[in-house]
């Protein structure tokens, strides 16, 4: 990779290492509080609502975001919004008061414990190995994307950046856990904000004003028509029709991503209330309000300012590189590694978590027919976090080698979003859903997302038919699961005892046995 | 890869063709201000129903009952400027 030359001036390396300095510290004063495998995982069920929401939503918004969600924003305009609008309303209003209150009641850490308590071991081990690879691969592009920004915009090899970010993220999660993630999340989002929007107000101030934007990117050319409406037909070529977002994204990829994605989860189990859970996502929806505005903008302005850039994801460093004054630049340089930061610490400790509990956890009761030690546990934890964020370092640079990889496999995870939803909420509403409709629903519905996706293009009237995909596979998930659930015996009242919305919610028996999770 | 996406392309695709593609000419068929509206309802169905949950449920596990604790309060609070956003961006 080609080194460019430096833009910082000593002010600005001083806030850079100051911010640095502080997570640190964050991380070394949260170790004190660390006594088991609990406090590590959970933050011993001790976070406000406030810091849960500010840390869902900065994990949400990674480095990856802020420079290739400007540039898509560069590229096909305001319909990105949606993926924080409509991808955060009515999913994350539905999490809040249906899916945390019944994770919190039934006592789990992990969705694939979850469903191995509703539906058995297999389709447990099916959605562990799913998650684990993804959060294994995304820590290894994360890691590859700071060595790309810092390369392109500060001339750091690349080697440098990729170690300098494992050795800060490393250090402080593995002697804090999850409650020194949570809180230096909430600290990176107040720098992510101010760096963004002085990125923002500085670009907006060069164009002239929203006014003069919009008529500057609407003079362009017929092909620039669309970029200012968050909802477009499908007749026209673009990755995001409005059926699309509608079905695919609102209804299933949003839902699936909030109920299940594992760094979401362990945040709101590990709240100090259940009150506190349920409103952390509120919280997290209204914030989510804010991220086009700061994330997504920037990428219009650079479309308004440098219409010539050859690759869209150029935007925002072309922004930073030509705008930036002495000092804000070092404060936008914070921003990025807040967002780097904040989603490499939220995968590492989720693929830390589900390591332990349905990986290491269930295979020493098999083994020696007991529970491990919690201090083990919590070694062990901290070992595995130290042993994954350094094989994420070796696997990063490979990620420029393989692009090809990454691409087919985000595609590949994105297939499991319908099926996994699917199951788990008939998991969750149906009682008579069984191990075999689960275990059917989930393979059946995967091979089927994995089949249109071949022949997308032919079916649905996108050339990039993934929100289309998810839908459909999600409802051939749910067909599945209803059909062979009724063709093959019902779960016993105990097997699905606490495991039930219903029962959960209003069964007062069973409130009684689960009231020492509340 | 490639002789399955053959495969597929000569057994799923008449199968499945036909349905995808009425389907989706009707729904292209729709004007403007129908998509518009089916994103505000979807947006207003699946976030109202919160507001006529239960007290007690809302508020189980609050430290008190300070009125902005009562959860249901945040719901209109919330909706309000997503359906702005979709009303008239």
């Amino acid at each position: 990779m080609e080194a460019a030359e430096s833009i910082l001036t000593p002010i600005d390396t001083i806030i850079i290492v100051a911010y640095l300095g502080a997570v640190l510290v964050l991380g070394y004063l949260f170790s004190r509080y660390v006594k088991s495998s609990g406090d590590f995982i959970l933050a011993g069920k001790s976070l406000p609502f406030w810091a849960i929401g500010m840390s869902v939503v900065v994990s949400d918004i990674g480095a990856i975001d802020m420079v290739s969600g400007a540039g898509a924003a560069y590229k096909y305009g305001l319909a990105q919004a949606n993926f924080d609008w409509l991808g955060s309303v009515p999913a994350m209003v539905i999490v809040a008061f249906v899916f945390v209150p019944f994770y919190w009641r039934s006592g789990v850490c992990t969705l694939p414990e979850f469903l191995g308590r509703r539906y058995g071991p297999a389709v447990r081990f099916f959605q562990a190995v799913i998650w684990l690879g993804f959060l294994l691969s995304m820590l290894a592009v994360m890691l590859w994307t700071s060595a790309v920004f810092l390369n392109t915009v500060l001339g750091m090899p690349s080697q440098a950046a990729i170690w300098l970010t494992v050795f800060v993220v490393g250090i402080y999660t593995i002697l804090g856990g999850l409650a020194a993630v949570v809180v230096t999340d909430a600290m990176q989002m107040v720098i992510m904000f101010i760096g963004a929007g002085a990125l923002l107000g500085l670009s907006l101030w060069e164009i002239g004003g929203w006014s003069d934007m919009v008529q500057t990117i609407s003079a362009m050319g017929p092909q620039f028509e669309q970029h200012f409406n968050l909802l477009i037909s499908s007749q026209i070529d673009t990755p995001y029709p409005w059926s699309g977002m509608l079905m695919g994204l609102g209804i299933v990829l949003s839902t699936a991503y909030f109920s299940s994605n594992q760094a979401v989860i362990q945040r709101v189990l590990g709240a100090r209330s259940e009150w506190d859970a349920k409103a952390s996502m509120l919280l997290a929806a209204f914030l989510k309000l804010l991220i086009p505005v700061l994330v997504l903008l920037p990428g219009l302005a650079a479309l308004a300012l440098y219409p010539e850039l050859d690759d869209p994801d150029k935007a925002v460093p072309k922004l930073v590189r030509e705008l930036l004054p002495p000092g804000l630049a070092g404060l936008v340089f914070a921003a990025f590694f807040a967002a780097l930061m904040s989603s490499v610490d939220s995968y590492l400790n989720s693929a830390t978590t589900i390591i332990i509990s349905d990986g290491y956890k269930p295979a020493t009761r098999v083994l020696s027919g007991k529970d491990p030690d919690d201090r083990h546990c919590l070694l062990l934890t901290r070992v595995l976090t130290g042993v994954l964020i350094v094989a994420a370092g070796f696997l990063a640079p490979y990620i420029d080698q393989f692009e090809t990889i990454y691409t087919a496999m985000q595609t590949l995870f994105s297939l499991f979003q319908g099926p996994t939803l699917a199951v788990l909420a008939l998991g969750v509403f149906w009682r008579r859903a069984n191990a075999w409709g689960g275990f059917a629903g989930l393979l059946l519905g995967v091979i089927c997302s994995g089949s249109l996706s071949l022949v997308g293009d032919k079916l649905f009237p996108s050339d990039d038919p993934f929100l289309y995909v998810a839908f459909w596979s999600f409802v051939f998930a749910l067909i599945v699961n209803v059909v062979v659930s009724l063709l093959s015996p019902p779960p016993s009242k105990d097997q699905i005892r606490g495991l039930v919305f219903g029962e959960v919610v209003r069964d007062e028996a069973t409130q009684a046995l689960l009231k020492d999770r509340i | 890869m490639e002789k399955i996406t053959l495969f597929l392309e000569q057994n799923l695709v008449p199968l499945l063709k036909p349905f995808f593609e009425s389907f989706h000419v009707m729904i292209d068929q729709l004007p403007p201000p129908v998509w518009r509206f089916s994103i505000c309802a979807y947006i207003v169905l699946g976030t109202i129903w919160a507001f006529f949950l239960s007290k007690d449920y809302v508020l189980l596990g609050s430290p008190d009952k300070a009125r902005w604790r009562d959860l249901r309060l945040w719901i209109p609070v919330l909706l309000v400027p997503y359906l702005l956003i979709y009303l008239f961006i």
